[in-house]
């Protein structure tokens, strides 16, 4: 039995207009991912190959242990699947669509669907199309989380919505995910939700993925140094350095992997350290983006 | 094949379109009353409705559970759930045909009960049976369009160009002498003629059915 959830390996999709790239991904089971991109960056093609709904030009999927998208059929009474673009049928009510889904899957829990029900203040009678957007994504998340799915794919549940539904949202996301032990694919441009909520995180950029650690070795590696040198000579970036940005004697430095080292170093350079900040993951992703972007290494 | 969630999806399909077909069901009814009232102008007034009922449902039918489902992103919402794509197919090809049969015959039976007990002539039941039976015909071809092509405008279109096939049709049947010139008569002619006309319509819907569910089973992947 394998150890992971999702692997995606040497997987390449190729479009007119984009191509997705050797994709390398894995996810152990257990785990929440956060797969972070911007729009049009690939997230939505690599979950739709996740759950078989495309099929890679080349490289292999697997998921659960079943290959794609051959196996599709079977991996879906496993997974549950929510996208931003997945809508209800807005002439029925959410009572309805519960029925349909609960004949569906064997394992469907009606004490936890009512227990959804409740925290997300929804109305088993109301129409799916008097719903509003937030109301409308909840009621998604319920049909998905109750059916007890081991892995969760989530592409991008929060995009759309006003502050307030993102923020109950999320609330009630962080909520359930903390309860349970089930393995999540959760993909966002928005890198606040993601932070809040992954314990892994995979940037993807035009078609390629650009990182991916646990949170926590992101936000320990990725640090920014605020240098000032002795002279209005151009620094010598020490270590991991991916940017520097440096006006007169100011410079303020980003590392992306981080020790005291370096600061040492700078020290004995003569350069004196004012600060050396943690980083947004925000931060980290725009950093690293442009990074990979440029490739240069200043 | 999972054959458990084909008949889920079509269930969920005549969830969504019962209301429809009840009411269609019973506009069919009336305009086959209609037929026998005793004026010439209802009797083509009623004809014209029953044809439109049986086209209009057809019609909606086919936009309603193939193009607007795809056009309004619930098939983002089945696909998630456990099935292939040869799954969603037989649901929507067999499944449309199922429902649509429904409606289609609980309007024939209701238009053979009236023609039956009616004082119009029964040399009208061929005609009637093979004509609805074009209609048939034509919804299995406007669901295949409609799942092969995903399109809206081309469905329409097709809409358009299968009513107008209709009318040509009707003028060809009635021009053929074995049925043509029962028409009038007390009693029907079910000739060899009507049969084999019927065994063509009845082989073309499941030749229709056959070769849509038989082009999309090679598709591996929805999208």
């Amino acid at each position: 039995m394998s150890e992971y959830a999702i692997q995606l390996q040497n997987v390449s999709k190729h479009f007119s207009y984009f191509d997705l790239r050797n994709i390398d991904l894995t996810l152990a089971k257990g785990q929440i991912m956060g797969f972070v991109g911007a729009n049009g960056a690939g997230k939505s093609t690599t979950i739709r190959l996740i759950m078989g709904l495309m099929q890679a030009d080349e490289g292999s999927v697997s998921v659960m242990g079943h290959k794609l998208p051959q196996e599709q059929s079977a991996l879906k009474y496993r997974v549950g699947f929510s996208s931003e673009e997945m809508k209800l049928y807005g002439k029925k009510n959410l009572g309805w669509h519960i029925d349909f889904i609960r004949s569906i899957y064997a394992d469907w829990d009606d004490k936890y669907a009512k227990e959804l029900l409740h925290r997300f203040d929804l109305n088993l009678e109301q129409k799916i199309k008097q719903f509003s957007k937030g109301q409308h994504i909840k009621a998604q998340l319920l049909l998905v989380l109750a059916r007890k799915p081991e892995l969760l794919v989530l592409d991008e549940p929060t995009t759309g919505l006003d502050p307030v539904a993102r923020q109950e949202v999320n609330k009630e996301l962080a909520l359930i995910l903390k309860d349970e032990t089930r393995t999540v694919l959760f993909s966002s441009h928005n890198t606040t939700d993601v932070e809040k909520i992954s314990d892994q995180i995979t940037f993807i950029d035009r078609g390629t993925i650009i990182d991916t650690n646990d949170k926590e070795s992101f936000l320990e590696n990725w640090k920014r140094i605020q240098l000032e040198l002795p002279s209005h000579h151009a620094l010598t970036p020490l270590g991991a350095t991916i940017n520097v940005e440096q006006e007169g004697r100011l410079a303020s430095v980003i590392c992306n992997e981080f020790s005291p080292d370096i600061v040492d170093a700078y020290r004995q350079q003569n350069i004196k350290v004012h600060a050396t900040e943690n980083m947004t993951l925000e931060e980290i992703f725009l950093a690293n983006v442009n990074y990979r972007r440029t490739g240069e290494i200043r | 094949m999972n054959t458990s969630m084909i008949k889920a999806l079509i269930w969920k399909d005549w969830q969504l379109n019962k209301i429809y077909i009840v009411g269609y069901i019973l506009l069919g009814i009336l305009a086959s009353l209609i037929m026998t009232l005793p004026s010439y102008a209802a009797y083509y007034i009623g004809q014209v409705l029953l044809i439109t009922v049986l086209i209009g449902s057809s019609a909606q039918l086919s936009i309603s559970s193939v193009i607007t489902e795809k056009k309004e992103y619930q098939l983002s919402f089945i696909m998630g759930l456990p099935i292939n794509v040869m799954d969603y197919i037989i649901s929507k090809m067999i499944g449309g045909l199922l429902i649509y049969g429904v409606c289609w015959l609980a309007i024939v039976v209701a238009t053979v009960l009236v023609i039956d007990i009616s004082a119009l002539p029964d040399g009208h039941l061929p005609i009637a049976i093979i004509c609805c039976l074009e209609i048939l015909v034509a919804t299995a071809l406007l669901l295949c369009i409609g799942i092969l092509s995903g399109s809206e405008p081309i469905t329409i279109l097709s809409m358009v160009a299968l009513n107008l096939l209709f009318n040509a049709f009707l003028f060809f049947i009635v021009s053929i002498p074995e049925i043509g010139e029962n028409i009038g008569n007390e009693v029907a002619s079910f000739t060899p003629m009507v049969f084999t006309i019927i065994g063509v319509e009845v082989a073309l819907i499941a030749a229709i059915a056959l070769v849509t569910i038989g082009i999309k089973s090679r598709q591996v992947c929805f999208m």
